[in-house]
């Protein structure tokens, strides 16, 4: 902690004060965000936050000027909140800054034009972070976190706050966002329903609107509950619409886009390029990819079982794993191609026992009824035209088209 | 500067669980954003991939597989 002498205190506070009632008046948003961003640990802000440690006594200063005094509200718990925020006090640090931000909104209100709302992009921002930040020294303590859930409940009230006509509501997909990645982070994602139903519904609310940013934002987050939920072409749509307007400079946000729109889109039929995957680093898909176009099971399962934990992190095991049936149908139908090159006449009388053979060599142990079933169940699916021919055990395909194409549609559940 | 504290295994495990591997990065209110250019966009995707070619090593092992299978009998 620096050293700071009274007087140079007494100016640094004083400079404050005067620079954020100046952005007020003034409806100055850009210069009015700078001096809320608490975890930005810029250097202006860190050195009011000793100032403070040392004058100890920014209520009278506040209180003593009458410009001053009506920033009181939101100014002199904001004061508290950065000196706790200093001293890696971080749970008084929220509590503070929440008090601070629940009177900011309330001005906010009565702000007309939408002149604030960069600030108020900022204010949610802090109140989230602040709040992780809070519930991880918490946890670590042994105490129990529970500020994010605050923070949540505090933005659902921003939320409200801009949901009107005016044009302040433009910014109600940026404190959406805010809220999705609290919810994500807390592992309650059904939470995130009666916004979107807010955001889809609400009348006055354009989604076109909205700034690009927050709309590429709210496309991957919505599209990765569409995953979720196992609603494929939803999420594809969704996930696509993120990949196609997000900033070609964010190659991170990129590739966690393409980390859940790659299973969406196998699970459609569609393969991603080799070089989208060395590109982006997603490197765990690859084995899987070429398991559906060679019709390679043993080559999925080793896949699957080398991944496994980062697929189940991600929550897209399952959906890879279901791709076991499209390689069951691209094996099937190679084995079917093969025959048809050495008895043209016959192929399509497909013995059971032939699959058995192709399985075993796969080093998967299966008997003839249980490929009987696997056969059945791609016939129910429509990956595989034809019936059975039991007493032969033969499965006889159609002639025309018997492995049909997915064409962009997911295998029937 | 915040401190940080230390934490014991147990500990990690639990702060573990409030995580969210993939949090979107937030974009900056005038970051410097590049558009995909129309019609310049290398194709990313293969739908056309389900051909009836069977010279690919990995149909060329399953052939001999099958025709080694039938000869043993």
């Amino acid at each position: 902690m620096a050293y700071v002498s009274m007087g140079e205190a007494h100016r640094r506070i004083t400079d404050y004060l005067n620079r954020f009632s100046d952005a007020v008046s003034s409806q100055d948003g850009t210069s009015l965000k700078l001096l809320l961003s608490l975890s930005s640990n810029s250097p202006s802000l860190l050195s009011l936050a000793d100032a403070l440690n040392v004058f100890q006594d920014a209520t009278r200063l506040v209180n003593q000027s009458e410009r001053f005094s009506q920033l009181g509200d939101i100014v002199l718990p904001l004061f508290r909140a950065l000196q706790n925020y200093r001293l890696g006090n971080l749970t008084d640090a929220y509590q503070a800054f929440e008090k601070s931000a629940n009177f900011f909104i309330q001005e906010f209100r009565n702000w007309d034009s939408a002149w604030a709302l960069e600030a108020l992009y900022v204010v949610a921002y802090e109140i989230r972070v602040l709040a992780e930040r809070a519930d991880r020294d918490l946890a670590s303590n042994g105490k129990s976190p529970e500020k994010l859930k605050a923070a949540g409940s505090f933005l659902m009230k921003v939320f409200g706050v801009l949901a009107g006509k005016g044009p302040k509501r433009v910014g109600a997909l940026y404190v959406t966002c805010q809220l999705f990645k609290v919810y994500f982070k807390l592992g309650t994602v059904h939470l995130c329903r009666s916004v979107i139903r807010s955001i889809e519904t609400a009348r006055i609310f354009e989604f076109e609107e909205f700034p690009k940013r927050d709309k590429v934002t709210y496309m991957y987050y919505t599209g990765r509950l569409e995953v979720f939920n196992e609603n494929f072409p939803a999420a594809d749509q969704k996930l696509s619409y993120a990949l196609k307007h997000c900033n070609a400079y964010s190659e991170a946000n990129i590739r966690m886009i393409l980390k859940y729109l790659i299973p969406v889109k196998l699970s459609i039929g569609i393969l991603p390029k080799n070089w989208l995957l060395e590109k982006y680093n997603l490197v765990e898909y690859r084995n899987i990819v070429e398991a559906l176009r060679r019709g390679d099971l043993r080559l999925l399962r080793h896949a699957l079982q080398e991944h496994e934990d980062r697929f189940l992190r991600s929550g897209v095991y399952l959906v890879l794993e279901k791709l076991e049936l499209q390689v069951y149908q691209r094996l099937i139908k190679k084995i079917y191609i093969i025959q048809k090159q050495k008895d043209p006449a016959k192929a399509h009388q497909l013995k059971l026992e032939i699959i058995v053979k192709a399985l075993k060599w796969l080093e998967m142990d299966m008997d003839l009824d249980e490929v009987e079933c696997i056969v059945a169940i791609l016939i129910h699916k429509n990956l595989v035209k034809g019936y059975f021919a039991h007493k032969s055990k033969v499965v006889v395909l159609s002639k025309q088209d018997p492995f049909p194409k997915l064409n962009g549609k997911p295998v029937m559940s | 500067m915040a401190t940080e504290t230390k934490t014991t295994p147990t500990e990690e495990a639990k702060i573990d669980l409030f995580e969210d591997d993939d949090e979107f990065e937030e974009f900056e209110i005038n970051e410097e954003w590049k558009d995909k250019e129309e019609g310049k966009e290398v194709e990313q995707w293969e739908d056309d991939w389900d051909d009836d070619d069977v010279n690919d090593d990995f149909s060329l092992q399953l052939k001999r597989e099958l025709e080694n299978n039938s000869e043993k009998k």
